[in-house]
């Protein structure tokens, strides 16, 4: 006989009073993707599972006024394929497009790569560089938001409480000028190792004929946490892109990461790997 | 707990722990075990099965997020003794070898041509690029596939 509770919450309010109780041995349950490869590593057999796939409310895409708002229970495949995401934030659709494989896409959502805070969690890289927060509710009721960035504190760990739960993603409504784009080195579904893997994600905007605002470079995968290339985000600000651009990002980035892996000698392919994101990524955004 | 979904079109009713997956009920509990176990972390795609008409894992689903959803093994593909055409298909192409990714093959496939009848080379690798297969090169794989899709006339 098992000691696992295994609750199914139908609306808000039941989950509220299932957060309340919440202890160590809770789990929110989305897709469930890393969450069964973690009960089975670590034996974990007592506790309650909270199931919030059969919440009304919590899935769909949606553009209001101020925020492109993902429901806790998008897949990624909904992400990848979601005309929406596609049309205002490319870089998130790249993304949930490369991650993990079409049977994971099926399944895994977003807030669960979140709270995992796994060091190989593209989504958080991603996130970050869109500079979206998450709507969270506990345990008693309360609804906050929080941004995605300083949300993870290092591997595993992250400010989210045991009764807490990550409802919606919110992605600042993209202006008319918005670009970004994704890229990533690495393959594998699950990609729990992260010796072939790194991620950057590239979010700005540019008028026609302007120069460029807002950058948010973000490199995944290259430290114990996603960081900002701050460098990177220096050289771009108020730039008007030329052909030189890509070729000086190239190198600004492989000096970040440099500095990030701080010479372990299995990530030195990292430094190369980054520099032809950069170079792809510029392509993609500027055309040259 | 009491776990209530269809399999194969079947209605099952069964009582399960709730650490149980979808791959432990289907091979231990219905005797289904044409659905195979490789890795256990969703990187191979043996245990692949559709869940509403979708290719899952089925070692990565717990039984419990089945509730109420329709499960297509691949004991559910040919319909009266008759195989599915991409059944026939990985025969016919010699798309098999030792056989033991070939059910999860044939349920990404199936899931594939279901939403996308007609897919390119492209697309047809997408889709089983989640399944891995140590024999064939996969190139007798994707042109099984592509005989059903050209084959045309596609049903379910």
């Amino acid at each position: 006989m098992s000691d696992l509770i295994y609750k199914t919450p139908s609306d808000l309010a039941e989950l509220v009073s299932c957060l309340a109780a919440a202890d160590a041995t809770t789990y929110v349950l989305g897709g469930g993707t890393d969450f069964i490869i973690r009960m089975r590593d670590r034996g974990i057999t007592e506790g309650t599972l909270i199931d919030i796939t059969g919440i009304p409310g919590l899935d769909g895409i949606q553009l209001d006024g101020a925020w492109l708002r993902i429901g806790a229970n998008a897949t990624y495949a909904e992400i990848a394929e979601s005309a929406l995401v596609q049309a205002t934030v490319p870089c998130l659709a790249e993304m949930a497009r490369q991650i993990g494989s079409p049977q994971i896409r099926n399944m895994a959502r977003l807030p669960g790569n979140i709270a995992n805070a796994s060091p190989a969690g593209d989504s958080i890289a991603t996130l970050m560089a869109l500079d979206a927060s998450l709507g969270i509710l506990n345990g008693r009721g309360a609804s906050a938001t929080r941004k995605v960035d300083g949300l993870v504190t290092g591997i595993g760990k992250t400010t989210l409480q045991r009764d807490e739960v990550i409802t919606e993603v919110l992605i600042p409504r993209p202006g008319p000028h918005h670009r970004s784009a994704y890229g990533k080195i690495g393959m594998g579904a699950r990609s729990q190792v992260v010796i072939a893997n790194i991620s950057m994600t590239m979010a700005l905007d540019l008028p026609p004929g302007g120069t460029i605002r807002n950058p948010r470079i973000v490199v995944g995968s290259a430290a114990p946490t996603a960081y900002h290339a701050t460098d990177a985000e220096a050289l771009l600000d108020g730039r008007v892109p030329d052909p030189r651009l890509a070729g000086e990002l190239a190198e600004v980035m492989r000096a970040q990461v440099e500095a990030s892996i701080k010479g372990i000698a299995l990530f030195q392919h990292k430094m190369n790997d980054v520099q032809g994101l950069a170079l792809d990524l510029c392509a993609g955004l500027f055309g040259f | 707990m009491l776990l209530a979904f269809g399999v194969n079109g079947i209605a099952r009713s069964l009582e399960i722990d709730p650490e149980t997956r979808l791959i432990d009920v289907l091979r231990d509990h219905l005797d289904l075990t044409g659905t195979k176990e490789g890795c256990g972390e969703g990187e191979c795609g043996a245990c692949t099965v559709l869940m509403d008409g979708v290719a899952v894992n089925a070692c990565l689903v717990l039984a419990m997020q089945a509730r109420g959803r329709q499960i297509v093994t691949i004991e559910g593909l040919a319909v009266a003794g008759k195989l599915d055409p991409l059944q026939q298909a990985f025969i016919d192409e010699g798309a098999i070898q030792c056989g033991y990714c070939s059910p999860g093959m044939l349920m990404s496939a199936k899931a594939l041509l279901l939403k996308n009848p007609h897919p390119s080379e492209p697309e047809i690798r997408s889709a089983i690029s989640g399944n891995l297969c140590r024999c064939t090169g996969y190139t007798k794989i994707v042109q099984a596939v592509q005989s059903v899709a050209r084959q045309g006339g596609y049903q379910s």
